[in-house]
């Protein structure tokens, strides 16, 4: 399975999920999706992601002065960014135990099929 | 490449080039847009290649790169100039580029619940706008093939031109009367105008009527006070009875029984200047016979020697006038009514009379100041 494909539907609660424990600028949150096991996660989709987020108004900025380096934008949660984790959070839970679910089904389901087959 | 954990030089103007090329992906969005998603985007890269730095930095491809910012950030996918429009790519491009900072702008705006009520306010008045608009055009033509400033049509012809371009703008407005693709363009362009030139035009619009007023009220508020006849003012008035007999005294009240005066504010006023034909003056004061100075509708007034006014001083006894000299020692006695009666059909044998009597006795002012003075 093209687990990019996958990626795309829930980068938002996972970028949302890891800026609600802790805040971070934009690699900084891409290295920690890598981290937590996302390695296929594009840097692109991650920062247009916390645009989208922001201009979305879950997520606000500020920015900070780096020793030797250019300024860095953090990303931080705001009330409606914690109210869209927990939204999306249900959503998935409950997404992923009926996929879970359906996915569970076919060995039976190849299990009839298969003797079936052997009938035909 | 080395496996150095901070960027060679060569890393450094790579990364530089990939985020240039980057940016000129984007270059058809918003500024705000693009400055948004690629701020900090070196720092990002570096940082990305110091973390691989054991394996070389892959950069990739700038138009996957940027392709893959867009989609993520749920912005357009880049509309690619084709071959042959490219002239109209830059129209086009300009456009959507103002069509969708507009969009951002009224979204800000409508982030706050003043700034959404301010907005909609605003979007209530824009056929006020659209009627500005046909104005101000119908003006500038005016002014480039009338030659002149007018805020509103001098004759029928130009007020019918004033209306079409009011409908017009107005149509415009509300979508309509647009067949042509390019008139979209061209009304853009006529709004621009319109609004570069409506300041100005208001401006001198608001200066011609304030002008105009100004004569009118100067006009308007130029009322001599006191009585006039014939736009000459009336300075006193001589009375003489029914056998053309002077008449000291005489109290005269108007059609709304107020006191028929010479002077504006006959309460405070204590002496009326005059000139004579031959500029002596005359000190002209309110009958004594009525209190606190207001007998101003007693006739003939009385005058004093302007020696007396002047220095002025409140305290003077300016009342003790002399009575003026009447103009006649006596007037035409008035005919009988039987007599008149009979004389109307035939005006001219009576009229004669009348008016050269009138005229008549002029010569012999200096006995009846003697009578008048009592």
């Amino acid at each position: 399975m093209d687990t990019t494909q996958l990626l795309k539907g829930v980068l938002d609660v996972a970028v949302l999920a890891v800026i609600a424990k802790d805040d971070g600028y934009g690699y900084d949150v891409v290295r920690r999706l890598r981290a937590a096991g996302l390695d296929a996660v594009g840097d692109a989709s991650v920062y247009g992601t916390l645009r989208r987020l922001y201009t979305a108004g879950a997520l606000s900025t500020y920015v900070v002065p780096s020793d030797g380096g250019p300024n860095r934008k953090y990303y931080a949660m705001n009330a409606e960014g914690r109210a869209m984790l927990a939204e999306q959070r249900t959503n998935w839970t409950r997404f992923a135990s009926t996929l879970t679910l359906l996915l569970d089904e076919p060995a039976q389901t190849t299990h009839l099929s298969s003797t079936n087959g052997d009938q035909s | 490449m080395t496996d150095a954990t901070a960027p060679t030089q060569s890393d450094t103007s790579a990364i530089r080039d990939f985020a240039a090329a980057v940016r000129g992906q984007l270059n058809d969005l918003p500024a705000d847009d693009v400055d948004d998603l690629t701020d900090g985007l070196e720092a990002d890269l570096t940082e990305q290649a110091a973390d691989a730095a054991d394996s070389s930095p892959e950069l990739g491809d700038p138009v996957a790169y940027a392709a893959e910012l867009r989609a993520a950030a749920d912005l357009p996918p880049r509309a690619e100039p084709g071959a042959g429009v490219k002239r109209e790519s830059l129209v086009r491009r300009v456009g959507t580029r103002a069509r969708s900072s507009r969009a951002d702008a009224a979204r800000s705006i409508r982030q706050s619940p003043a700034g959404a009520q301010l907005l909609d306010f605003l979007l209530v008045l824009r056929p006020l706008w659209w009627v500005l608009r046909g104005w101000a055009v119908y003006v500038v033509a005016n002014i480039f093939f009338g030659g002149s400033f007018e805020v509103l049509p001098a004759d029928p012809i130009r007020g019918i031109a004033l209306l079409a371009f009011v409908t017009l703008s107005v149509q415009w407005g509300r979508g309509r009367w647009l067949p042509w693709h390019w008139l979209l363009g061209f009304r853009t362009l006529v709004s621009v105008c319109a609004v570069l030139a409506l300041p100005w035009l208001l401006f001198i619009a608001a200066h011609e009527i304030t002008a105009q007023n100004n004569v009118n009220a100067s006009y308007d508020s130029y009322v001599t006070p006191g009585l006039v006849q014939n736009g000459e003012q009336v300075t006193n008035i001589f009375a003489y009875d029914a056998e053309g007999q002077p008449l000291p005294d005489v109290q005269l009240f108007d059609q709304d029984g107020q006191p028929l005066g010479v002077v504006e504010d006959p309460a405070n006023t204590p002496y009326l200047s005059q000139y004579d034909s031959a500029g002596t003056e005359h000190i002209l004061v309110p009958s004594l016979l009525v209190p606190g100075g207001s007998g101003w509708n007693v006739y003939p007034l009385g005058q004093v020697a302007s020696q007396d006014v002047y220095p002025f001083d409140a305290l003077a006894p300016l009342g003790e006038g002399e009575a003026t000299p009447f103009p006649f020692a006596q007037v035409q006695p008035l005919v009988a009514a039987p007599e008149a009666g009979e004389a109307t059909p035939s005006p001219t044998p009576t009229a004669e009379p009348t008016a050269s009597a009138t005229k008549v006795p002029a010569p012999t002012p200096a006995s009846t100041d003697a009578d008048a003075q009592q």
